[in-house]
C-alpha cells in the first residue's frame, strides 16, 4: 500500500464528509455500511465477523492469509478451534465476560495454529455488537499478524539482553582488572616493607654480608662488613676484592674459593684474618652463588666472626684434656697395686739374680758361665721394669690431644697389658677378640686407652666383688660400619642396677667405694669428642657389657 | 736316702722370677724343680725324698694360698716358703696359721730364702724321719696278737704282772711269757721304752 494512495483515499473521504447532509440519516447509515464493507474488502487487516457460540460467519481475505485455511473452511470452524491451547483460557474469559454484558469487547495477542501447523502471533480487537435486547448479535474481530513484530521484538530483547550482558561482562571485568591492580598495588607496597624489612636485617647483622661480581667488585655491603673495615659506604664502592684484602690472601685464598662460588657452587670455609684496626679474627667465610641472566654472575659473601667460638672451643678442649688427664691419674690410682706389683716382680728378680751371680763367683772354681746367665737375666729385668715406667709415664703425660691414625686394636694391647697384673689379683681370666683388618680411626691414643682402661678396670671391679667362680673379661672389636667401628668390654659380674640407667655416666656418680665418679662420664665425654657414642647394656645371663663405637677411615 | 736326693720346688708363674730363685738356690748345690703353676706342681711327679715349696702367693688361676689348702686336704705336707710381691699382712698371717715356714716379700735377701729353705728342709727330714720311726713301731705292734696287744695296754698303764694276771683272768706265769714276747717283738731294751712307743703310737692314732 503506497502512502501517496492513502493520502488521497484521505483527502476523498473528507470531501465527501463535506458534501454530507446532516439529515439525510439514511444516505448516512448507507455510507456507514459501505465504508465498513470497504475497509472490511480493503485488506488492511484481518477482519472477521463471529458468532456468540464462536462460530465465523465472515472473514476477509486478510484472514485466509494469515491462517491458511479456505473461507469455506472457516466458515465451518469456531476460533477456539485455531486457538493455540496455551491461550485459549485467556481469550474465552474475555469472551465470557463480554457475553455476560461486563464488556464490550477486548484486546489481546494471542497464538493462532494455521492449518500447516505453524504457529503465528496475533493481535486481536474484538468488539460485540448488541441487540437492542442487549444480547450480543454478533462480534465484529480485527486480527493482525504480529508474528514478525513478535520475532522483531524478541531479536530485538536478545540483542538488548545480549548487551546488558556484554556491559555486564565488561563492567565485571573492569572490576577484576581494578581489583587485580589494587592488589598488586598492596602487594608491592609489602614487598617494598619486606625489602625494607630486609635491608634493616641485613643491615642490623653481625655477620659480614658483600655481594661481589665476576670482577671481583663490591656492589653491595652491609654495615657490620663497613665497620670491620673502617671504612664508609662511599668509600667501599666501586672497589675490587684484591684492593681490600691483605697481601697474598686474595691470590692464595680468596680468588681461588670465589671462582669456585662463580661456577655454581656453595663454598664454605674458615680463615683467620689480621684486620688493620681489630687485630686477628677468626672467621667462618661462606659464599654462596647469586643467578643473574646468564648464569652465576655475583657471589653473596656471609663473613662470621668466630673468634670467640673458637677461644671457647679451645678453652672447653683445653679444660676437657685437663679432667681427662686427672681422671688418668685416678685410674692410675686404682692401679697402683698392681703397677707396683709388675715393676717389684722383675726388681725382685734382679736382686735374686744378683744375689746368685755374687754366689757362682765365690766359689773356689767361680761359675763364670751361670754368673753371666744371672746378668743377661738382670739386664732383661731392668729393661722389663722400664717398660713399666715407660708404658706409665705415656699414659700419663699431659699433652694436647692428637688426632692421628690410631689402630685400635693395637690400643686394646697396651690396655691388655696394663691391666694384667690387675687381672691375676683379681682372679680374672682375659679373652680377647680382635678384628683383624680394621679401620684405624682418628683419635688420640691415650684418650681412647683411657676408656679402654676405665671401662677394663671398671669390668674388674664388678667381677671381684661379685659371686662366681670363673670370672671373664672380654674385649672385643669390629667393623661395623664400612666407615664405623665398635668396641666391647664384657664381664661377668655384678651387672647393673637398672635403677642407674643412664646415671652412671653423670659426673660425680660412682658405686664404688672410693671412686671419684668421673671415669665414665669422662670416657663419654672422650668418645664423643671422637664423634663416637658410648652406652652400657645388662648382659642376659650375668654382667654388663659396654661399647663404644668411633667413626672410622673407610678402608679403599 | 740322702741329702743329695733333697729337692726345692719353686712355683712363680714370672718366668724371669722363678729362674732367678733357680739359679740362686742352685748355686748353694740344691736341686730345684720349678712350676709355673699350682695346677702344673699338684700334675706332677714328685720325688719322694725330704722338700720344700718356695709359693708365690699371687699366681693365676690356683693361687699361693688355695694350692696350701689343696695340699693339706691331700695330707702332703712339705713345708711351705711364701714369697709376694708386696707385703700383704691378713694374706701372710693367714699364710702362716697355714703352717706356713716363712713369708718373704719380693725382694729378699738371698741369705732370708736360703736359710728359710735350709730349715724347711731340716724341719721335713726330721718329720719324714718321724713318719718312718712312727710307720716302723706300728709294723712291731701289728705283729702282736691280740693278747699280747691286751697285755702290753695293761703294762704300759703301770699295772704290775700280778694285776695283769688278775684283770685277764690268766696266771702270772703266763703274763710273763706275753710280756717277753711284746719286748722282742717291740724290740723294746726295757719297759720305759715300750712306754714311749705306747705313747707315740697312741699320738699317732689320735690325731689320725
Amino acid at each position: 500500500m503506497s502512502k501517496d494512495g492513502d493520502e488521497a483515499k484521505k483527502r476523498a473521504a473528507k470531501k465527501r464528509r463535506e458534501k454530507r447532509s446532516p439529515t439525510d440519516a439514511e444516505e448516512a447509515l448507507r455510507e456507514s455500511e459501505g465504508r465498513f464493507r470497504r475497509y472490511f474488502e480493503l485488506g488492511l487487516i484481518g477482519m472477521a465477523i463471529t458468532s456468540p457460540t464462536k462460530g465465523i460467519i465472515e472473514v476477509n481475505d486478510e484472514i485466509y492469509k494469515i491462517l491458511g485455511y479456505e473461507r469455506a473452511e472457516l466458515l465451518r470452524m469456531t476460533w477456539a478451534e485455531m486457538t493455540h491451547p496455551d491461550d485459549l483460557a485467556a481469550d474465552v474469559a474475555e469472551f465470557n465476560r463480554v457475553i455476560a454484558g461486563e464488556s464490550e469487547g477486548y484486546v489481546l495477542d494471542k497464538r493462532f495454529i494455521r492449518k500447516d501447523g505453524r504457529i503465528i502471533y496475533a493481535n486481536i480487537s474484538v468488539k460485540a455488537l448488541r441487540r437492542a435486547d442487549g444480547s450480543v448479535a454478533y462480534f465484529v474481530a480485527l486480527l493482525q499478524d504480529i508474528t514478525e513484530r513478535k520475532a522483531a521484538s524478541a531479536r530485538l530483547r536478545r540483542a538488548h539482553e545480549e548487551l546488558e550482558q556484554r556491559v555486564i561482562d565488561r563492567t565485571s571485568q573492569l572490576a577484576a582488572t581494578i581489583e587485580e591492580l589494587s592488589k598488586e598495588v598492596a602487594e608491592r607496597k609489602q614487598a617494598e616493607e619486606r625489602l625494607q624489612e630486609y635491608e634493616k636485617c641485613v643491615e642490623g647483622l653481625e655477620e659480614q654480608i658483600v655481594v661481589v661480581d665476576r670482577d671481583y667488585r663490591y656492589l653491595l655491603a652491609n654495615r657490620a662488613f663497613l665497620n670491620y673495615r673502617g671504612l664508609k659506604r662511599e668509600q667501599l664502592m666501586g672497589q675490587q676484592v684484591p684492593d681490600l684484602l691483605n697481601p697474598g690472601v686474595f691470590e692464595q685464598v680468596a680468588k681461588k674459593k670465589l671462582d669456585e662460588c662463580l661456577q655454581g657452587k656453595v663454598v664454605r670455609y674458615e680463615l683467620r684474618y689480621d684486620y688493620p684496626h681489630l687485630g686477628a679474627r677468626d672467621l667462618f667465610i661462606s659464599y654462596f652463588p647469586i643467578e643473574g641472566p646468564s648464569g652465576v654472575d655475583r657471589v653473596a659473601c656471609v663473613l662470621q666472626d668466630i673468634t670467640e667460638r673458637k677461644r671457647a672451643e679451645a678453652e672447653l678442649q683445653t679444660a676437657q684434656a685437663e679432667l681427662a688427664h686427672v681422671t688418668r691419674v685416678a685410674t692410675l690410682g686404682e692401679l697402683t697395686a698392681s703397677i707396683a706389683h709388675e715393676v717389684n716382680q722383675p726388681l725382685g728378680a734382679i736382686v735374686t739374680n744378683g744375689n746368685a751371680c755374687q754366689r757362682l763367683l765365690a766359689r773356689a772354681t767361680p761359675d763364670l758361665e751361670g754368673a753371666l746367665e744371672a746378668v743377661d737375666a738382670m739386664v732383661t729385668d731392668a729393661l722389663r721394669a722400664g717398660e713399666v715406667i715407660k708404658r706409665m709415664r705415656a699414659f700419663l703425660r699431659k699433652t694436647v690431644p692428637e688426632k692421628v691414625p690410631v689402630n685400635i686394636n693395637e690400643a686394646i694391647r697396651g690396655v691388655a697389658s696394663l691391666v694384667a697384673s690387675e687381672l691375676v689379683r683379681q682372679q680374672v681370666s682375659l679373652r680377647t677378640k680382635l678384628e683383624e683388618d680394621i679401620s684405624p680411626v682418628i683419635g688420640d691414643r691415650v684418650q681412647l686407652q683411657q676408656v679402654m682402661l676405665n671401662l677394663s678396670l671398671n669390668a674388674i671391679e664388678a667381677m671381684s666383688s661379685a659371686a662366681g667362680q670363673s670370672h671373664e673379661l672380654l674385649l672385643s672389636t669390629g667393623q661395623s660400619g664400612a666407615d664405623e667401628i665398635t668396641v666391647t668390654v664384657r664381664d661377668t659380674g655384678r651387672g647393673l642396677d637398672p635403677q642407674d640407667g643412664e646415671r652412671i655416666f653423670d659426673a660425680f656418680f660412682t658405686t664404688k667405694e672410693g671412686g671419684l665418679g668421673l671415669g665414665l662420664s669422662i670416657s663419654r665425654t672422650i668418645i664423643e669428642a671422637h664423634g663416637g657414642r658410648l652406652w652400657a647394656t645388662a648382659n642376659e645371663d650375668q654382667g654388663a657389657t659396654f661399647q663404644f663405637t668411633l667413626p672410622a677411615q673407610a678402608t679403599g | 736316702m740322702t741329702e743329695a736326693d733333697e729337692v726345692v720346688f719353686v712355683i712363680d708363674d714370672d718366668a724371669s722370677m722363678r729362674a732367678a730363685i733357680k739359679r740362686l738356690v742352685g748355686a748353694v748345690g740344691l736341686k730345684v724343680l720349678t712350676f709355673a703353676s699350682g695346677q702344673e706342681f699338684l700334675a706332677g711327679h714328685l720325688p719322694d725324698a725330704a722338700s720344700c715349696v718356695v709359693l708365690d702367693v699371687r699366681l693365676p688361676g690356683l693361687s699361693g694360698l688355695d694350692l696350701q689348702r689343696e695340699l693339706a686336704a691331700r695330707a702332703i705336707s712339705f713345708p711351705i716358703i711364701f714369697i709376694t710381691g708386696h707385703g700383704d699382712i691378713p694374706m701372710s698371717v693367714q699364710a702362716m696359721k697355714a703352717g706356713a715356714v716363712e713369708f718373704l716379700t719380693k725382694p729378699f735377701r738371698d741369705q732370708d730364702l736360703l736359710d728359710a729353705i735350709t730349715q724347711a728342709l731340716a724341719h721335713d727330714r726330721a718329720a719324714r724321719a718321724t713318719r718312718a720311726e712312727l710307720a716302723e713301731l706300728r709294723g712291731h705292734h701289728a705283729s702282736l696278737t691280740p693278747r699280747e696287744r691286751e697285755v702290753m695296754t695293761l703294762v704300759v698303764a703301770g699295772l704290775l704282772n700280778k694285776q695283769v694276771a688278775l684283770e685277764l683272768g690268766a696266771s702270772e706265769k703266763t703274763v710273763k711269757v706275753h710280756r717277753g714276747h711284746i719286748m722282742r717283738k717291740m724290740r723294746a731294751e726295757s719297759l720305759a721304752e715300750l712306754v714311749r712307743m705306747a705313747e707315740k703310737l697312741s699320738r699317732s692314732s689320735l690325731k689320725s
